[in-house]
């Protein structure tokens, strides 16, 4: 197991969408370089709080936030700290697919490129590792110029793994990755996480029981915008503290 | 795939119970009181289907259709007969007099109380400076003695006072016919060369060379003639020069017609109009409307598309932007006339005027203080913007957030979201915009009028090899106000008839040649981003 560095420290923090309270007083420390997976039903704040660690929640115009979110230290919320670089630093991978209407090439060099990045070899290399990290160099080698469209839904997702992986990122945020998926697409999804692990920093929000107990280091449970229980994965499934959570994640409510 | 089909199947009612035809349109929702019991959603009875409403549906779209086919079909007949050549008719009439001419139309004259009609023809005899109004004359039926249609008439196309038919009787200064005819239209076409080059000389001393070299030409001109003997046996002399084109339409096989036809064709497009607009081609008229388009359309698009993104990517929603999308759409209702009339107000006396005062001074004639393609241009831009700002806003809200997410999740900037990701996927809905704003700006007249922009002939053309090339200063003429003014204001409304349809056909053309390639355009953009899974 890697060293227990945490990655991301969450102090008091309360989210609101207009009068709707969505996250109650949330404090976590997310490890390093471990799987955390986010659990629980619909609206209960999970996507929230995951959005909130990149900043996608600024998008939206009745979105407020109060409380602290440290990553390696410092507050995301800081004026100084660039939203370009904090999201290029914590990549983000969404549930439905959403590679853009261009080629394999571009999609993935596509952050390093609105970085600044114009060094052609330097891209190809980029290209390289970041589609062989999400596990699809040999069914895209050959069609990198191709759009990304024509591609199956799960190779599409792996897309957009490769194309967060291309920013270098250190903590990847994942919101129901295989949530649209069909079954091998999904286990082909899971195992690239695995592998990932050890060199980043996951947070995976899902709905499937079986993906967090197989996939995740460690799980929260999240119920009405408070975090329920939270703990080693393994612990959550076997020997839960809190009823809630015995009753949902045996399947008594979801 | 096969397991939903299969699904389908299952909850789908047995064939026998549904409906034996489907209606072939949509049919609006059922009232709730039809369908409590699950047999009444199948109960073939016309009320519950629509019936009615199917057919009043397709009632208001026979009306559409027969009306486009009308004025489609109207236009474009009226429009391509008219290169076509007709035969030369000759009419004895029963007094004994005798007209060469041509049959334009044919109607039945009805006194007032009597159930049947006499039937007349008109027919057009042309040569304008000797039969002064009655180049037309109406011929009843009954007052014709004997109608032949002789092989060796002429018709000639001339400079001036309409057509002449007649027959060969003689040429002076020419070996023959063709030689005549012949050195007549390249002296023609010399003479016309000289002309434009005259209307943008500025040198003085060019200008009298020039006049100089056109009065030889007219000289050189005059020095050949041609005797045409007409109908009532008198004998008109024509200079050569004054021939346009010369044909015996009686003589014209099918084929013979139809290259006389392609030709006519070509040279109303490619030649200046004559005997007030009555005449010859329309080039400088469809230049004045293409050029007038083009900078429309430059000044037009990109402000609307920019206003359009701002309001849809970066403005907040609040009453503030309501109350601008509200106004955007009620501007783009706003007459023309009342922009007509604003531009007139801004462009030409404020800022024209200022112009003028500021950088031509003393020259005692406006520049651009009076109505040019420029100003013209600029006011139909600014009634074409809200057009542009709402398709295109259309084309900004069809691009999925997911999309935007995907960039800014990949730390790209708003503004390089935007560039890289939504405006190409937004382009469609943008060139739609394009395509009204053309469309539209195409056909309006009325603030053309008012700016005092379009006119009847331009004393100049907009493009010439004196610097700058392209006049935007200069007045222009526009097929919108060309209709208007051959059918309108015509000082010969009937010879001037096949004008308005052929102008009418070719700004039809235009625009849907404009529309065809914005349209191929889109469909080559939308067929890039097809199959997206957004």
């Amino acid at each position: 197991m890697a060293t227990e560095t945490t990655a991301i420290a969450i102090h008091n923090l309360d989210a609101w969408y207009g009068d709707q309270h969505a996250l109650k007083d949330i404090s976590l420390a997310i490890p390093a370089r471990q799987v955390t997976a986010f659990i629980g039903p619909s609206g209960c704040g999970k996507s929230t709080l995951l959005r909130c660690l990149n900043r996608m929640n600024d998008v939206i115009q009745s979105f407020r936030m109060q409380g602290r979110i440290l990553i390696d230290g410092e507050d995301i919320s800081d004026p100084r700290v660039s939203i370009e670089a904090l999201r290029k630093k914590v990549g983000m991978v969404f549930q439905k697919s959403n590679p853009f209407p261009m080629s394999i090439r571009e999609n993935v060099t596509f952050g390093p490129r609105m970085a600044g990045l114009r060094d052609k070899d330097a891209l190809e290399r980029i290209l390289e590792r970041a589609l062989r990290q999400a596990d699809m160099w040999t069914e895209a080698k050959d069609r990198l110029d191709r759009s990304a469209i024509d591609m199956s839904g799960g190779q599409q997702q792996r897309l957009c793994i490769a194309r967060t992986l291309a920013n270098d990122p250190e903590i990847i945020l994942m919101d129901e990755p295989a949530s649209a998926l069909d079954p091998i697409s999904t286990a082909k999804i899971e195992e690239t996480i695995r592998e990932l692990r050890q060199q980043y920093t996951i947070v995976i929000v899902t709905h499937n029981m079986q993906q967090a107990a197989r996939c995740s280091d460690r799980t929260a449970f999240f119920l009405l915008g408070d975090i329920v229980e939270e703990g080693p994965t393994e612990e959550i499934f076997q020997r839960p503290k809190r009823r809630e959570t015995e009753d949902y994640v045996s399947g008594k409510f979801g | 795939m096969g397991g939903s089909s299969v699904l389908e199947e299952a909850i789908r009612p047995p064939a026998k119970e549904r409906a034996p035809e489907e209606p072939p349109m949509n049919p609006p929702p059922a009232p709730a009181e039809s369908s409590p019991s699950p047999e009444s959603v199948y109960r073939h009875d016309g009320r519950s289907q629509g019936r009615g409403w199917i057919w009043s549906t397709a009632a208001g779209l026979v009306v559409v259709a027969v009306m486009l086919v009308f004025i489609l079909g109207i236009t474009l007949v009226e429009g391509f007969a008219q290169f076509w050549p007709s035969s030369a008719v000759e009419v004895r009439r029963k007094d004994g007099s005798v007209i060469l001419g041509e049959v334009r139309d044919r109607s039945e004259r009805r006194e007032p109380g009597k159930s049947s009609g006499v039937k007349r023809r008109l027919i057009y005899s042309g040569r304008r400076e000797t039969a002064g109004v009655n180049d037309f004359v109406w011929i009843d039926d009954p007052e014709v003695a004997s109608e032949s249609t002789p092989g060796d008439a002429w018709t000639l196309d001339r400079v001036e006072y309409g057509r002449l038919y007649g027959y060969f009787a003689g040429v002076h200064g020419a070996a023959s016919l063709d030689e005549a005819l012949s050195r007549g239209s390249s002296l023609l076409a010399e003479l016309e060369g000289v002309r434009d080059q005259m209307n943008s000389a500025r040198d003085s001393a060019l200008l009298s060379s020039l006049e100089k070299k056109r009065k030889s030409l007219e000289e050189a001109g005059k020095a050949i003639t041609i005797d045409w003997r007409q109908a009532d046996g008198s004998t008109a002399t024509i200079s050569a020069i004054s021939i346009v084109r010369a044909w015996q339409p009686n003589r014209m096989g099918f084929f013979s017609k139809i290259g006389h036809y392609l030709s006519g064709a070509w040279a109303f497009l490619t030649t200046d109009p004559r005997e007030s607009n009555s005449e010859g081609g329309i080039f400088p008229v469809i230049m004045g409307t293409l050029f007038l388009v083009i900078v429309m359309t430059i000044a037009a698009v990109p402000l609307g598309v920019v206003a359009a993104m701002y309001l849809n990517e970066y403005a907040r929603e609040g009453w503030l932007l309501r109350a601008v999308r509200l106004a955007m759409a009620n501007l783009a209702g706003v007459p023309s006339i009342v922009f007509g009339i604003f531009g007139l107000g801004l462009f030409v006396y404020t800022i024209g005027a200022g112009v003028d005062r500021s950088f031509f001074p003393g020259t005692g004639h406006p520049t651009f203080g009076t109505g040019g393609i420029l100003w013209g241009s600029l006011t139909l831009a600014l009634l074409t913007v809200p057009v542009v700002i709402v398709a295109a806003t259309e084309g900004f809200r069809s691009v999925p957030q997911a999309y935007r997410d995907g960039a800014l999740a990949l730390g790209a900037t708003r503004w390089q979201t935007i560039r890289n990701v939504v405006l190409p996927q937004a382009l469609p809905g943008i060139l739609t915009g394009m395509i009204l704003a053309v469309g539209r700006g195409a056909g309006e007249v009325a603030p053309l009028m008012v700016l005092g922009a379009a006119v009847k002939l331009a004393p100049q053309p907009l493009v010439d090899s004196a610097f700058p090339f392209f006049h935007l200063d200069r007045k222009f003429t526009h097929l919108g106000f060309h209709i208007y003014d051959v059918s309108m204001q015509s000082p010969n409304v009937e010879a001037a008839k096949p004008m308005t349809y052929a102008s009418t056909m070719v700004l039809l053309f235009l625009v849907l040649g404009l529309n065809l390639v914005a349209i191929i355009v889109r469909n080559r953009l939308r067929k890039r981003f097809q199959g997206s899974a957004l």
